[in-house]
């Protein structure tokens, strides 16, 4: 297990920029837009209005259904004048616009976490051959195997960790704000935004929504590696083009749509998690489904073939 | 004695071309053996090959794995320095200590450290873009040197390293590092620097070795002779493998001709390796060189 610790750490050091330092300047922009809001309507006694289409990411896991007028925010109303009227709001009605406001502050993270993740599945097995450094890498006492599954675990455990703490700051910072700014107004603070801020449920959600999205689009994530680890140039061309024949083949040869859903779900499921309405419950039954045993066993197969490809790859 | 590294019929192509034909020698325990050949012989491609770093044809057996199949067993006892630097850019001198310690179970870290005060490396936050070429390898071969192992195995180590270091190199190699334990293989085209540290010779050209000898062999086998000028023809009648113009004389090298024969001829010498290396390199370029 040291050896695991030291290899992951290895990862680390290599991408510290893209693991570390990019969501902690995101973070710290974040945070200086947020008090830039606060001060604003606290000094200047601005009403900007923040759209509510921020439920891009985490909308099937919060009751979408009604299209609501509370999801258009009047910033006043947290963090201003209008906080004594937002205190006199339904429950309901001020957990969804609170709803809204930890999404909006958490989310510019997610597309970047993406990118982040992709960019570092496509060079993890092609820069090391690139730059001859496979050589050294390769003569220590390390498996391909083990090589493959650090990264692996990098991408789909570490860095998403690190994003979700940033994540988690950024909401902190905003529920401190909100109870440090109603302290000025005589509200209930602990009703108006403490008890529907749903602090704690919302973290062990958003894990449980990641883990079930690193799972279910493990095949797609294996996929990238697996090219990273054959390609002799331009993987992302492979990444993307392979599936596409895929998808031609099949729609000139067959009739059916099979290839292309699979695809499509597990590398942007948007279609599976509309889907998820029913929370926790609904994503268990998704893992159990025989769709997704068929995307392990693919996933193990690719990864199978890149720990194969590890071991006869030279430099290039 | 054991044998450490065991070849028979290693070949290795290259889409078309063959880098390796048919190559076989053995390795054995506490030998000190040098890869010699001109470059694209094959050398780099030889020691690739037994430490698992490229496929190849034939059978490999190094300290009991087949490479192929169990490199990171093999590398638990084999260390290996690359004729360029092949440590990542990104990697901090730190890093480097860190992972190595945390991989190599082997590895010493306070040996490595001590080995990195005597270079110019000082600050261990440096990273490997920032430093030398000469710095690279210097951290490289401080890193490889501190690993306890059977066989290391040295690709060019000291190339593009200035020549007070290389001997500098050199003389640890052979008196701190080398226990009669351990084996070493070092491959390269400057014959002259290692001649004296070696106790086995293999010389490859164009994907073949063309001499497999220990060092205290080759007396026995290769004799140089320095021919007065009325002896050459009688001297060119026993022929020579290699003939060179020496002030006057000739320089013949002879193989395999019983050295109480040569006597009348002239001076006898034990021919230099880098004499043998150019007469048995030209000849195996042009096999009819040698008879004329």
């Amino acid at each position: 297990m040291n050896m695991l610790a030291i290899l992951l750490k290895r990862e680390f050091w290599e991408h510290r920029k893209t693991f570390f330092y990019l969501p902690l300047i995101i973070l710290a922009l974040l945070t200086f837009f947020l008090i830039a809001v606060v001060g604003s309507v606290q000094i200047a006694g601005s009403d900007i209005i923040v759209s509510g289409s921020v439920q891009i990411n985490e909308e099937g896991l919060h009751h979408r259904s009604e299209t609501n007028e509370y999801s258009n925010m009047p910033v006043n109303a947290l963090f201003g004048e209008q906080i004594s009227q937002f205190a006199l709001l339904a429950e309901d009605q001020r957990e969804r616009m609170l709803n809204s406001a930890y999404l909006l502050i958490a989310t510019p993270l997610v597309p970047v976490l993406w990118v982040v993740v992709f960019m570092y599945f496509l060079t993890c097995l092609y820069d090391e051959r690139k730059d001859r450094s496979i050589l050294f890498w390769k003569s220590m006492p390390v498996s391909d195997a083990m090589t493959v599954i650090a990264k692996l675990l990098t991408g789909l455990v570490v860095v998403p960790a690190i994003y979700f703490m940033a994540m988690m700051l950024l909401q902190l910072i905003l529920f401190l704000t909100t109870v440090v700014v109603a302290l000025g107004y005589s509200v209930d603070t602990w009703q108006t935004f403490v008890a529907p801020a749903h602090i704690m449920t919302r973290w062990l959600q958003m894990t449980a929504f990641f883990l079930f999205l690193a799972s279910w689009c493990l095949p797609f994530f294996a996929w990238i590696i697996f090219v990273s680890s054959w390609a002799r140039s331009v993987p992302l061309a492979w990444v993307i083009g392979i599936p596409i024949v895929l998808v031609m083949l099949e729609a000139l040869f067959t009739q059916g749509e099979w290839v292309r859903a699979f695809i499509k779900e597990h590398s942007f499921p948007g279609g599976l998690i509309t889907r998820l309405s029913g929370g926790v419950s609904d994503m268990f039954q998704q893992l159990l489904s025989i769709e997704f045993l068929v995307s392990l066993v693919l996933a193990a197969l690719l990864l199978y073939g890149a720990v194969y490809f590890r071991g006869k790859a030279d430099e290039l | 004695m054991s044998i450490v590294v065991q070849a028979q019929g290693v070949s290795k192509h290259y889409g078309g071309f063959a880098a390796l034909k048919d190559i076989n020698f053995t390795i054995q325990k506490g030998s000190i053996v040098g890869l010699i050949g001109p470059n694209g012989a094959g050398k780099t491609t030889t020691l690739k090959a037994l430490l698992g770093l490229t496929d190849f044809e034939g059978q490999l057996n190094v300290l009991g794995h087949d490479p192929r199949t169990g490199r990171h067993h093999v590398m638990e006892n084999v260390c290996f320095v690359a004729d360029v630097g092949i440590l990542p850019r990104w990697l901090s001198v730190g890093e480097a200590l860190d992972y190595v310690e945390g991989v190599h179970p082997r590895f010493n870290r306070q040996k490595a450290e001590a080995l990195l005060a005597e270079t110019n490396i000082r600050n261990y936050r440096q990273k490997v873009k920032q430093l030398s070429k000469g710095m690279v390898t210097q951290l490289h071969l401080a890193l490889v040197m501190a690993i306890d192992v059977e066989l290391l195995v040295l690709d060019e180590p000291t190339l593009g390293l200035d020549i007070l270091y290389r001997k500098a190199f050199y003389d640890r190699l052979l008196n701190d590092y080398f226990d009669h334990e351990t084996s070493i293989i070092i491959s390269t085209h400057q014959v002259e620097e290692i001649e004296s540290l070696l106790s086995h010779l293999l010389f490859i050209d164009q994907g073949r070795i063309v001499l497999d000898s220990a060092m205290d062999e080759l007396a026995n086998v290769f004799t140089e002779v320095w021919v007065e000028a009325d002896q050459v023809a009688a001297a060119e009648a026993l022929k020579p493998i290699h003939v060179r113009d020496l002030l006057g004389r000739k320089s013949m090298i002879f193989e395999g001709v019983n050295p109480a024969s040569l006597a009348s001829l002239g001076e006898l010498h034990v021919p230099s390796v880098a004499d043998l290396f150019v007469a048995k390199l030209q000849r195996n370029q042009d096999p009819q060189r040698g008879q004329s």
